[in-house]
């Protein structure tokens, strides 16, 4: 094996520097693909963070409650035109993303919180 | 950076996919996958139009993949006459060039979608090595629209999913793309040994 490698060192020094290039890669992307794989197959992650460039419907289906109740949460209405995100709102409303995103979660864990107790016979 | 790029998505919808994929398809780095991944959860949720985000994505990268291919056509051909220039180099620039030449049209499709991240620099490269212009753009359109429906489809149908489709999408297609490169460098590589043995044989 070292007389192999050896031997690749001395006739093909470049091609061996990249085949130890690309398979160091591999297995970086490996370990990247498992750790991804197992942090989002903890449902605890699986919701996603609301983030500035989110549209509310979006965030609605995200979470699945009903738009018209994140509208409600936010005090918006939707006009119609091009869809709005949440940094758009923030700032033709004043107030700050944060704010805004925890009125949100507000809403989404009161929706929750109701569909559990209504399926509870 | 990616935040503001997906902030853009609604605002310009059909444009906006439309250049992202055409830049990468040139090999520039931009989150195309996230982006329509993105896309279609936005369709979705009736934010943006289905036909809008596909269609936009598509004609973005067979755009691409044409400038790609160009690009290599006038600028590679002299490279590749340069590399030829060294004796013991040409016999693996030959066969490379007839490779692209005989099995190009599924490599082109294959690096479309499945080793997306080597695409752009096929396109250069079949560009260098002369194939034909009607293979190229028959592979390359059928390969783009698996891509694009892929991706796009994939963020419709899990909107609520898109971070973590986009990591681990991105990661498997890092290993599928690096993992090829890995096996066709240890062939070669092996090729190499072969020959220097035999040749080093024939010499006794």
């Amino acid at each position: 094996m070292m007389r192999m490698i050896k031997a690749y060192w001395q006739h093909h020094r470049l091609l061996l520097l990249g085949f130890v290039a690309t398979l160091t890669l591999t297995l970086f992307f490996l370990t990247r693909l498992i750790t991804a794989t197992l942090y989002w197959s903890n449902p605890a992650h699986q919701d996603v963070v609301i983030s500035g460039w989110m549209t509310p419907r979006y965030i609605a289906r995200s979470y699945q409650v009903d738009p018209d109740l994140l509208f409600d949460a936010l005090d918006f209405d939707p006009a119609p035109g091009r869809p709005l995100t949440l940094r758009d709102i923030a700032d033709t409303t004043g107030r700050s993303l944060p704010e805004l995103s925890a009125e949100l979660q507000a809403a989404i864990s009161a929706a929750r919180a109701e569909e559990s107790t209504e399926s509870v016979p | 950076m990616t935040e503001q790029l997906l902030a853009l998505i609604p605002v310009y919808g059909f444009w906006l996919l439309l250049g992202v994929t055409f830049l990468s398809c040139l090999a520039l780095p931009i989150p195309a996958s996230i982006v329509m991944l993105t896309a279609g959860g936005l369709s979705a949720s009736g934010d943006l139009g289905l036909w809008q985000a596909a269609s936009g994505a598509l004609i973005g990268a067979v755009l691409g993949d044409q400038t790609g291919f160009a690009l290599g056509r006038s600028g590679g051909t002299a490279l590749i006459g340069r590399l030829r220039a060294n004796p013991s180099r040409a016999p693996l620039i030959d066969r490379a060039t007839g490779l692209l030449q005989t099995r190009g049209m599924l490599g082109v499709f294959l690096s479309r979608w499945l080793f997306s991240p080597l695409g752009p620099w096929l396109n250069f490269a079949s560009g260098a090595a002369a194939m034909s212009w009607p293979r190229f753009t028959l592979a390359g359109i059928s390969g783009e629209v698996v891509w694009v429906t892929l991706y796009v489809g994939l963020g419709f149908g899990f909107a609520d999913s898109i971070a973590a489709l986009s990591q681990i999408g991105g990661a498997l297609s890092g290993v599928l793309a690096a993992g090829l490169l890995t096996i066709g460098l240890g062939y070669v590589l092996h090729r190499a040994t072969h020959d220097r043995l035999a040749r080093h044989q024939d010499a006794h």
